[in-house]
């Protein structure tokens, strides 16, 4: 084992640098995540050989393995896109009896978060969601309860349209790290029933 | 208990959708949501959601604890992660060795009512993400402050929040085998 700075293996980021620096092509721009509707407002996505449920009403339980922040994201929206379908289709009377998306995501340059220069930005550029649905109804009305869905997803119009990040850095000595925000209290209110 | 269609309790449903209609207060508070993420070293952090976390890694490695958050938290909770592994990526490419970060983060929607098909106005994705990092590195100020800035800039979820993104969205109806 090599020199270890914050926890990472110098050596070990130093060849994945070379290694990505001499084969850029080698990078794969894609991630992919899948979500399956369980029940209710719970529902589990599936990244890789790994999946995390989300789950809007209480006491739920499962979680396994941690994931890169991108999959994350791809993951939120393919259970906001579900969730969201299970809702409007329960508003409406429809029986639901499975519900899956499937996601593609596709970064536009990743080597630019890596450091290297280049054209684009390191953020998806693209993103495929296809929902699988077996319901009690026609094609015609699944189809306009999808496009209802997207058009009103929270994650997808987080996605589809520019957000404000507001910045910023404040340097702080190590008694702050103290308070652990795992004891943090939080306020109990009823978010229960929101779908995304 | 109401009936019940798809695990959902309907009654329940519209209960909460006539609660956001009328009453202003509770329909403000669902535009907000906030999380946190805190470095555990290496490219490992967690994110906190309200009384839920959950870990962020490249290989994996997790402590399992109970319920887990929605969708939008999700969101917040990847942009932290993905401005702590960078932050963590950056300094260390610099040979700057940290010994505590934290990312606090709060977003707020635009107008959660347009998700509820309750109003027509605005979209019910994020308007504003509000980001703070709190470092304690071997560092001065100006040199975090840079390393930031770049972490900011190359961010992955950063990026793909800050800057429209293509949804091709399509669904198929399948059946039961």
């Amino acid at each position: 084992m090599s020199a270890l700075l914050n926890g990472v293996d110098l050596e070990a980021l130093q060849q994945l640098l070379e290694e990505v620096r001499a084969r850029p092509e080698a990078v794969q721009p894609r991630r992919w995540a899948r979500f399956r509707w369980e029940e209710g407002l719970r529902g589990r996505v599936y990244i890789r050989n790994q999946s995390f449920t989300v789950d809007e009403s209480v006491d739920r339980s499962g979680r396994e393995a941690g994931l890169s922040a991108l999959e994350y994201a791809l993951g939120a929206l393919g259970a906001c896109l579900g969730l969201g379908f299970i809702f409007h289709a329960t508003r409406r009377g429809i029986a639901v009896r499975n519900l899956e998306v499937a996601l593609e995501g596709r970064i536009e340059n990743l080597l630019r978060f890596l450091g290297f220069e280049g054209k684009g930005h390191p953020g998806y550029g693209e993103v495929i969601a296809k929902a699988y649905v077996d319901a009690d109804a026609d094609e015609e009305t699944l189809q306009a309860l999808w496009e209802e869905t997207v058009a009103t997803s929270p994650v997808g119009n987080t996605f589809t349209r520019p957000v404000a990040l507001r910045t910023e850095i404040a340097t702080v000595s190590g008694w702050w790290f103290r308070y652990s925000p795992e004891t943090e209290e939080s306020s109990p209110g009823s978010r229960g029933g929101m779908p995304c | 208990m109401g009936l019940v269609l798809n695990g959902l309790d309907v009654e329940q449903l519209q209960q909460l959708s006539a609660q956001v209609q009328t009453d202003p207060e509770a329909a403000r508070s669902l535009n907000r949501w906030a999380a946190r993420v805190r470095w555990l070293g290496g490219f490992k952090g967690r994110a906190y959601i309200r009384n839920h976390s959950f870990v962020v890694d490249e290989p994996a490695d997790l402590v399992g604890q109970d319920e887990a958050p929605n969708a939008v938290e999700y969101v917040l909770g990847a942009l932290g992660a993905c401005l702590t592994v960078g932050f963590v990526l950056n300094a260390t490419k610099r040979g700057i060795p940290l010994r505590n970060l934290e990312i606090a983060l709060e977003g707020e929607i635009d107008n959660i009512l347009t998700f509820l098909g309750l109003s027509e106005e605005g979209h019910p994705g994020y308007r504003e993400i509000i980001v703070k990092a709190y470092v304690d590195a071997d560092a001065d100020e100006e040199t975090l402050r840079a390393i930031w800035e770049e972490t900011v800039a190359t961010s992955p979820v950063g990026n793909t929040l800050a800057r429209p993104v293509t949804l091709r969205p399509e669904l198929r109806r399948a059946t039961a085998a």
